[in-house]
């Protein structure tokens, strides 16, 4: 790389990658340097999927103000992307008197926050909206909504790339020193220069920080455990459903949440934990979630769960304290100049995603002349799935690609075009989780028990990634160990 | 898209069982039928079973599950069956319209019957109480089993086995014979899941030990797999953590049950036995929507093809029947008690059947009876029965139209 | 004298075996419901056979691998050997399900069989 790069962007998460997307409107060259193989290594792709409303949010924070105008864009933001949501409203339920005061205070916050279509309901109202969820009567949020973290990610940084970003995978940033007015960034086997820095790592934007030398901020990792059930259980649950908080036991009350594909999550908990990327699911924590589950949904049993995994806050907050600091994105320019970081992204990040991303860019516009490009393209489309027609278009799909009419995943319905389209573009899978999470193959029922060893061969076939070397996800997560006989 | 194509018999599997059923079927001069695969060939599961003990009771021969699916293949060949391979059927409705597509395109068939032959797939981990990081190395049996005999892949080097049923014991075999170093097989159960000859054969040929009464609760690692944490379980089946062992493994094969692959059951409204997994079906292997039959391991998971293929060539004489004329309404219901599932759930008077099922725990000298209304229908003793081994008891047709139950009893569990 | 037991796998009766030994030769045999029960007690005990089926390389071929079997098992001690043999294997597609592919087995009278067909891979040249 001959001239240095304008922006590096570290941490290729969802706000590093809506950062991306929003740059690449500009006359500037952008890097994202992220740390594991593919997108999807940390926090972004360990969620709920949730398009907060805003309402949890203190009034006046950042959180609130960008998770208000983040709701508001979402549904244009995701049709130029290109990405399903659905905007299913929420309930927060209550049972007692208790439980009333605070919804009366979250419609208050909200209504302070500028959140639109809150109001108390009652018993019958709940009913009717959510038949197998047990309540008196529910605080509605009719602008909260749900999206697949992994598509609105993905989205984001194609529409980047193609937009001309530079993304840089297995490139963790180890050391960045200060040199002719420039950063010298060492990130994976190589030495980037580049202006600027924005520090988007998520979980390490703490160290990340400490590197580019801004020290003082600690990041808590607290950890949520989830499980997915099956879909065939879809039913029960419309929309999302969380209980108050009960503060009187001490529970924070375990969160359902749809999703599109018609899983319901339960959870997340929490839990502080030492390491930030200790994502190990726990026999005490599940249990309690099946626990919680069974007081709403009674007839649940084990073997409804498909999946377990879990996922890690960013808290700026630690153990003691609990709850919620805000937002920090900030310039220092005394002990780190020309970053910005952002630090603490924890929910509603995702929400917030592309404000977030607009507010660095408005920090970066104070210092940085910012001269539009004539030819950026909002607009990011994926490829016709066969899933989504009616059969007389599938007809044709399959008439116009043969491609479309081999199905690799039997639970998802997931085409070899799906695959090859997951594995071309501006930003093909890297990984088996980067095509699983992009293509939607291995998520169903069967997580993968069909559709594995297919797509292993289509990775080798049309991604050019020799089977040897496939990883499953993070670095080191070598799928095979060689082949049977050296043939 | 054109019209829908009118077929007498649409068979959903190209397997043991859509095979033997067609073949049936042609025999009996039921010619204008269709199987649809999904596979680039046809054979199903026995495709990569490259392990013998196939055809003992039929062939008498131990053939490989390759063999074994040719014997069927070559005469569906042969009499010019109709047979669409790299093809998925992707709907399936109460009216037999079945949807398929594949690269030449989408098809409709509108059937007279149709018969679900899909088979089964692997209970997966995330439906088990094993908790950790989700690191690489974890397969389910089969599909480790596919990437060693099918696509030349190796999976590992230092494996542990979840389940000694007869998928996992085969692999324990198959991966030892690849270099790997089998470290050991655990079974949640106090006994073997799987065949006797096959622990033999497996296990105690290669020194491979088996832990009974034992489940894995952790995996450790967070790229690819680094240990589990296996533990002695009680009565219950509830681990005892102060026995919980640290193996460092690379590798964990899980071979923790199959259930029956019925997605496309579910979408035509056909009512599924919950215990089974599989349709609930009367004594002509009809489900509950009229002209839909299944056979195979759709219906209730069998220990051997031999079995299926029997069932399959039942089933295909039943659905000859129905093609010219309604069959007999099966109002008289099944149970069983001291074993796991009955199959078939529904009775009809006046025509014998066979039930299907399989015994609770492993015992010698069973007995197994029939009895309805306090009557005995038919009695049996089984030197040695084994839930590895489904039981068939034939019982006469009845006059009575009470519901029937099979009992399984001996010394220890006697009945009531 | 020595006693042993063994479950016998021959059919499903799984009959429970006990044997009598004077050394290496099988002087009794109880609890079998057949004598080939007795036979596979012998057998087994005293020089247990076991068929091998594994995979062979294949080269030209449509699939990398064949799957094989022998055409009557073989000494359980010879199974190492046997199987390090067919692993250094290669054949040459195409491949007939039931071709012979070795004659003889270390010279104990047992023939190599192909269990699949493996069709010869085809080179287009455009």
């Amino acid at each position: 790389m001959d001239r240095p790069l304008d922006i590096t962007i570290i941490g290729a998460g969802v706000i590093g990658c809506a950062v991306a997307r929003e740059l690449s409107r500009y006359h500037l060259r952008v890097a994202v340097a992220e740390a594991h193989p593919d997108l999807f290594g940390g926090t972004s792709a360990r969620n709920s999927g949730v398009i907060h409303a805003g309402f949890h949010n203190a009034p006046g924070s950042l959180m609130a103000r960008l998770c208000v105008e983040g709701n508001r864009l979402f549904s244009d933001l995701t049709a130029h992307l290109d990405v399903p949501m659905r905007r299913t409203g929420k309930l927060v339920v209550g049972f007692d008197d208790e439980d009333r005061g605070h919804l009366l205070s979250m419609l208050e916050r909200g209504r302070r926050n500028g959140v639109p279509g809150l109001k108390l309901i009652g018993r019958d109202e709940l009913r009717k909206l959510a038949p197998a969820v047990a309540g008196e009567f529910a605080l509605y949020s009719a602008s909260t909504g749900i999206v697949d973290p992994f598509q609105w990610t993905w989205a984001l940084a194609e529409n980047a790339a193609q937009n001309g970003v530079r993304f840089l995978f297995s490139s963790p940033l180890t050391a960045a020193v200060r040199r002719d007015g420039l950063w010298a960034l060492t990130v994976g086997s190589r030495t980037l220069y580049s202006r600027w820095v924005i520090n988007c790592a998520g979980l390490f934007s703490d160290k990340v920080a400490a590197l580019l030398g801004l020290t003082g901020y600690e990041i808590y990792p607290c950890r949520g455990e989830y499980f997915l059930l099956d879909e065939r259980l879809s039913s029960l649950l419309p929309l999302p459903a969380y209980p108050v908080p009960n503060y009187r036991t001490g529970g924070l009350g375990i969160h359902l949440t749809p999703t599109l594909e018609g899983n319901i999550l339960i959870g997340p908990s929490t839990e502080y934990i030492d390491g930030p990327t200790d994502w190990r699911t726990t026999a005490p924590t599940q249990e309690m979630l099946l626990r919680e589950g069974r007081r709403i949904f009674p007839s649940l049993s084990r073997s409804d769960c498909i999946r377990a995994f879990a996922g890690v806050r960013p808290k700026l907050t630690g153990p003691d304290r609990g709850g919620y600091d805000d937002f920090v994105i900030c310039r220092r320019e005394d002990v780190s100049p020309r970053v910005i970081h952002l630090i603490g992204m924890e929910s509603p990040g995702l929400t917030a995603s592309v404000p977030i991303a607009r507010e660095v860019i408005r920090l970066l516009g104070l210092t940085e002349p910012l001269v539009e490009r004539a030819d950026f393209d909002p607009i990011r489309q994926r490829p016709v799935s066969l899933r989504h027609l009616s059969p007389a278009s599938q007809a044709r799909l399959i008439a116009d690609n043969p491609d479309h009419g081999e199905i690799v995943c039997r639970c998802r319905t997931i085409t070899r075009a799906d695959v090859a389209a997951a594995l071309s573009g501006p930003l093909p899978a890297r990984t088996l989780t980067g095509l699983k999470y992009r293509c939607g193959a291995m998520m169903g029922r069967c997580q993968g028990g069909y559709c594995q060893t297919r797509l292993v061969a289509l990775i080798e076939e049309l991604g050019g990634i020799p089977r040897e070397q496939l990883l499953y996800g993070p670095a080191d997560s070598r799928l095979f160990a060689g082949k049977v006989r050296d043939v | 898209m054109n019209e829908p194509i009118l077929k007498d018999v649409v068979i959903l599997g190209g397997g043991p069982a859509g095979l033997a059923a067609a073949l049936a079927l042609h025999e009996q001069g039921v010619r204008d039928l269709v199987i649809l695969e999904r596979e680039p060939e046809a054979g199903g599961i026995l495709r990569q079973c490259i392990h013998d003990g196939f055809g003992l009771t039929r062939f008498h021969e131990a053939l490989t599950g390759p063999e074994y699916a040719k014997r069927f293949l070559d005469p569906v060949r042969a009499a010019g069956i109709e047979l669409h391979t790299g093809t998925t059927v992707t709907g399936l409705t109460a009216q037999r319209l079945v949807t398929a597509v594949s690269h030449r395109g989408l098809t409709q068939y509108q059937a007279r019957a149709v018969i679900l032959a899909m088979g089964c797939r692997e209970r997966a981990a995330g439906a088990l109480p094993m908790y950790g990081a989700r690191p690489a190395g974890v397969f389910t049996a089969g599909v480790a089993q596919a990437y060693v005999n099918l696509y030349n892949t190796m999976v590992g080097r230092e494996i542990v086995i979840l389940g000694s049923g007869d998928i996992g014991l085969i692999m324990a075999r198959r991966l030892t014979l690849e270099g790997a170093h089998v470290l050991g097989v655990y079974e949640i159960l106090p006994h073997p899941s799987g065949l006797p000859r096959n622990v033999t054969q497996c296990l105690d040929d290669f020194h491979i030990p088996l832990h009974l009464s034992h489940t894995v609760t952790k995996l450790h690692g967070a790229a690819r797999l680094e240990a589990v944490t296996v533990c002695a379980v009680d009565e219950q089946r509830r681990p005892l953590p102060e026995t919980a062992a640290r193996i460092p493994c690379d590798t964990l094969i899980l071979s923790v049950g199959l259930i029956p692959e019925n997605e496309l059951s579910r979408m035509a409204g056909i009512e599924l036995d919950s215990q089974t997994g599989g349709p609930v079906v009367d004594q002509f292997l009809q489900t509950t929507v009229p002209g839909i039959f299944a056979a195979g391991n759709v219906l209730h998971v069998h220990d051997v093809a031999d079995d299926v293929s029997a069932e399959a060539e039942f089933l295909a004489a039943q659905v000859a029947r129905y093609l010219a004329g309604p069959l007999p309404h099966c109002p008289i219901a099944v149970t069983g008690r001291g074993c796991g599932h009955v199959v078939p759930q529904r009775l009809c008077r006046g025509e014998a059947a066979v039930l299907s099922f399989r015994p609770a725990a492993p015992r010698r000298h069973l007995v197994v009876e029939a009895v309805q209304d306090g009557q005995t229908l038919c009695r049996r003793t089984i030197p040695y029965a084994t839930p590895a081994q489904m039981v068939h008891l034939p019982i006469p047709d009845l006059a009575d139209g009470s519901p029937v139950e099979v009992c399984c009893y001996d010394d220890e569990n006697p009945a009531v | 004298m020595t006693t042993k037991t063994l479950l016998c796998n021959l059919c499903p009766n799984c009959c429970a075996l006990t044997v009598t030994l004077e050394g290496d030769t099988v002087t009794g045999c109880t609890g079998n419901l057949c004598t080939q029960g007795a036979d596979f007690a012998r057998q087994e005990l005293t020089m247990p056979l076991r068929n091998v089926t594994t995979s062979v390389a294949v080269s030209g071929g449509l699939y990398p691998l064949c799957s094989v079997r022998l055409s009557a098992p073989i000494p359980l001690s010879r199974l190492t050997e046997a199987v390090d043999l067919l692993h250094g294997l290669t054949v040459t597609a195409p491949v007939a399900m039931g071709q012979v592919l070795l004659e003889d087995l270390l010279g104990l009278g047992v023939q190599v069989l192909s269990t699949r067909s493996v069709p010869a891979l085809q080179i287009r040249r455009d």
